[in-house]
């Protein structure tokens, strides 16, 4: 047991165990030229987002943060030892119950950074992307916030081919 | 013509070189669009009330607009000279509606990669119009060979 009893033994057995899978539909042209527009308003996007050729050939690349899953995914596939989250949990992102692990009792959260590394294989029109999520790791602190758990979220995505796009980490801190 | 080490074309990813500003509104214009996109329709990017009812003057912009923001800003400035390797952030404050928002950075240091590639090592920032830094970065780039 830690210090300040926010991690306990049944937690740390699911570290590195992905609890989360999902599959996307495959990419669209509109969907990436819609985020680029998105994201650069006011300004026009970059004029390879607006190339209809490079939309019909195949190879206009997505924004690097792009994410294929934002209106759902076309396949999610669960641990099968899920056990029911309390809705008072619902806002924390709490992940631990998709593994049958009863989350901290913490129910607000902040999202305490995000990292990203890029193997530099693109998201193309018409790939589909697989995701799996994972706990990397818990640390714990006192802060202004009182006791706060963080927790190290991976997430890997892989195109159809197998081939690794990127590692996305995202830290949430739970107090 | 004979290539150097110090192209002037190359002169804005030595060190200390700067990643030119990259400025955006925050506001409700943008953050709709955004939420279109990335299905983010959160009461605390959408509705004031739910903005005040967390601690802030009203509704606040997404992190993730802002992380996307950095992505612009460091493909606009290295084009087709390399590509984002890595990124990380650390998320400080909230755009609030009406803030300007500049994304910029520095290049603080050049590394040769194990393979013999050319590595820029950034750090990046986001700030509000009266100086406030909202998130801190920092970035990995891999030059074109």
């Amino acid at each position: 047991m830690s210090g300040l009893g926010l991690i306990r033994p049944d937690m740390l057995e699911i570290v590195g165990r992905p609890y989360r899978q999902a599959t996307s539909y495959p990419i669209g042209a509109s969907d990436i030229r819609r985020w680029a527009a998105a994201v650069h308003f006011p300004a026009p996007p970059p004029a390879r987002y607006l190339d209809r050729d490079a939309a019909e050939d195949g190879s206009l690349a997505a924004p690097l943060d792009f994410n294929p899953f934002a209106w759902g995914a076309a396949e999610t596939r669960g641990t099968g030892v899920e056990i029911d989250l309390d809705p008072a949990y619902r806002s924390s992102g709490a992940m631990e119950h998709n593994l049958g692990v009863i989350p901290p009792e913490l129910k607000r959260a902040l999202n305490g950074g995000v990292a990203a590394t890029y193997t530099g294989v693109p998201m193309r029109v018409g790939d589909v992307i697989t995701t799996a999520s994972s706990v990397a790791g818990y640390s714990e602190r006192e802060g202004r916030l009182g006791a706060m758990l963080m927790t190290d979220v991976v997430t890997v995505w892989t195109n159809q081919d197998g081939d690794e796009v990127k590692s996305h980490r995202m830290t949430l801190i739970r107090y | 013509m004979t290539e150097t080490a110090t192209r002037p074309a190359d002169a804005d990813l030595a060190v200390g070189a700067s990643v030119p500003a990259y400025v955006r509104p925050a506001g409700l214009e943008a953050w709709n669009r955004y939420a279109a996109v990335n299905d983010e329709y959160v009461g605390i990017h959408m509705d004031d009330e739910a903005g005040k009812a967390a601690g802030y003057p009203g509704a606040i912009g997404m992190g993730n607009l802002i992380w996307g923001w950095l992505h612009c800003a460091v493909d606009g400035w290295i084009g087709d000279r390399g590509r984002l390797e890595h990124l990380e952030c650390r998320f400080r404050a909230p755009a609030l509606k009406g803030d300007e928002i500049t994304c910029g950075g520095v290049v603080t240091a050049r590394e040769t990669a194990a393979d013999g590639a050319a590595v820029l090592l950034l750090d990046l920032w986001a700030d509000r119009q009266n100086g406030d830094r909202l998130v801190t970065a920092q970035a990995r780039v891999l030059l074109a060979g």
